[in-house]
């Protein structure tokens, strides 16, 4: 596929690149290569038949990431667990529980502990933390490559960095505290390499 | 799904379809029938296209009527000078026919709001049939989302929902740009796939 895009780019003279039919359905392509594109368009099928997918493909992930976006908003579909992941599933939701109400009763700076396991499947509720009291993410990191060190980053739904650290594993589970906590929002916790390789990703759902 | 076809068409070998627009001009401005049937041959199915996915299928015959005219008209009246250079002047009457078409939707929403009869706002998609359409393929691209991986779907999402430019996804998602057109192009390549199935699923129920 990329091999594909790469000889068009390198290819001279031939129908738009794909990266090029890409620029032009969002509106980013510009002279010379945007008039000489259009004229080609006017007379030239397949490339009409290119836009029109290409058009259809973002259109469709414009509409359908909105809506994925909105539904932590709206009650979820419980799928009922396997019941290889029930246990886990009901020991993590007592653990968040037991965070929250424990976070509740004491109104001071006590953290919540946040479990974050990888889950199967993508119907999953997103674990809960509450929102502007410190957390401490404890992150499963089983299966990865073993390192002595770990980057974890949180990240808003928009993507936008909320909180990094550094943090050394210890029985497979790596912890990191966010002091401050977190407002409400749905956001993700990466885990990388140093090198930031991108090892893993845990939804959050944080609850005001 | 997504025109990764590599062809080996180049833009000239396509337009060159060599039409001698030189002759057809000049068939042109002698009001010759055969002119404007070429001419139509040649230009209607881009026209059409290019008007329909600027302002949607409203009066679409109309409109690419209206353009055939214009150029037709424009010809006779000798406004292109280079004949050689008739696929930009189309396309520049059709630009203009467009952006007269949008000044005069924009003009009538105003003096709609102004009469307070609310945002009768011209729907861009339209027909039912075209609304359902929309409707179902952003219900399976939602599934395809959900189904592949978190990070194709976050390129995905931060590129096309949020358009951010790809600098920006490289620099937060610590990519190289190779690796973000790749991973991009997975993606595209997955959902495609995916939808291409779920689609063909429903198409063929048995």
């Amino acid at each position: 596929m990329f091999q594909d895009d790469a000889a068009r780019q390198f290819a001279d003279n031939r129908h738009l690149t794909a990266e090029e039919l890409e620029r032009y359905s969002v509106g980013d392509l510009v002279d010379p290569v945007l008039a000489e594109f259009e004229d080609h368009l006017l007379v030239c099928e397949h490339c009409q038949q290119r836009l029109a997918l290409e058009d259809d493909f973002r259109q469709g992930v414009r509409g359908a990431g909105f809506l994925l976006l909105q539904q932590p908003q709206t009650p979820a579909r419980w799928r009922l667990p396997k019941p290889v992941w029930a246990f886990g599933l009901a020991a993590l939701g007592l653990i968040v529980l037991v965070g929250i109400e424990w976070s509740a009763l004491h109104r001071s700076a006590v953290p919540a502990v946040v479990l974050l396991q990888t889950a199967r499947g993508t119907e999953s509720q997103p674990v809960a933390a509450p929102a502007g009291k410190p957390i401490i993410l404890v992150l499963d990191v089983t299966d990865l490559h073993p390192l002595s060190k770990y980057k974890v980053e949180v990240v808003d739904a928009a993507g936008r960095p909320v909180f990094q650290s550094e943090a050394v594993p210890s029985n497979n589970k790596l912890q990191a505290p966010v002091a401050k906590g977190l407002p409400g929002g749905a956001y993700f916790i990466r885990v990388y390499t140093l090198a930031r390789e991108l090892l893993r990703e845990y939804a959050l759902a944080v609850r005001s | 799904m997504m025109a990764n076809d590599v062809d080996e068409e180049s833009f000239e070998d396509c337009q060159d379809s060599a039409h001698p627009w030189a002759k057809l001009v000049e068939k042109i401005r002698l009001n010759d029938p055969d002119g404007m049937e070429e001419l139509y041959r040649v230009f209607s199915r881009g026209v059409r296209y290019y008007l329909c996915r600027q302002l949607g299928p409203q009066d679409l015959d109309d409109r690419v009527h209206d353009t055939f005219l214009v150029v037709a008209q424009a010809i006779q009246r000798g406004e292109l000078r280079e004949p050689d250079r008739l696929m930009g002047y189309v396309r520049t009457i059709v630009r203009r026919q467009v952006a007269a078409q949008i000044e005069d939707n924009v003009l009538s929403r105003k003096h709609q709001f102004d009469l307070d009869w609310g945002l009768a706002v011209r729907d861009s998609g339209s027909n039912p049939e075209q609304h359902a359409i929309r409707n179902e393929n952003q219900q399976i691209a939602l599934k395809v989302l959900k189904s592949i991986a978190p990070r194709d779907r976050e390129i995905l999402i931060r590129f096309y929902l949020w358009e951010q430019p790809a600098e920006q996804i490289c620099g937060e998602m610590g990519l190289t740009d190779t690796q973000f057109r790749l991973l991009k192009s997975r993606a595209k390549a997955r959902f495609g796939q995916i939808g291409k199935r779920k689609v063909t699923k429903r198409l063929v129920p048995f």
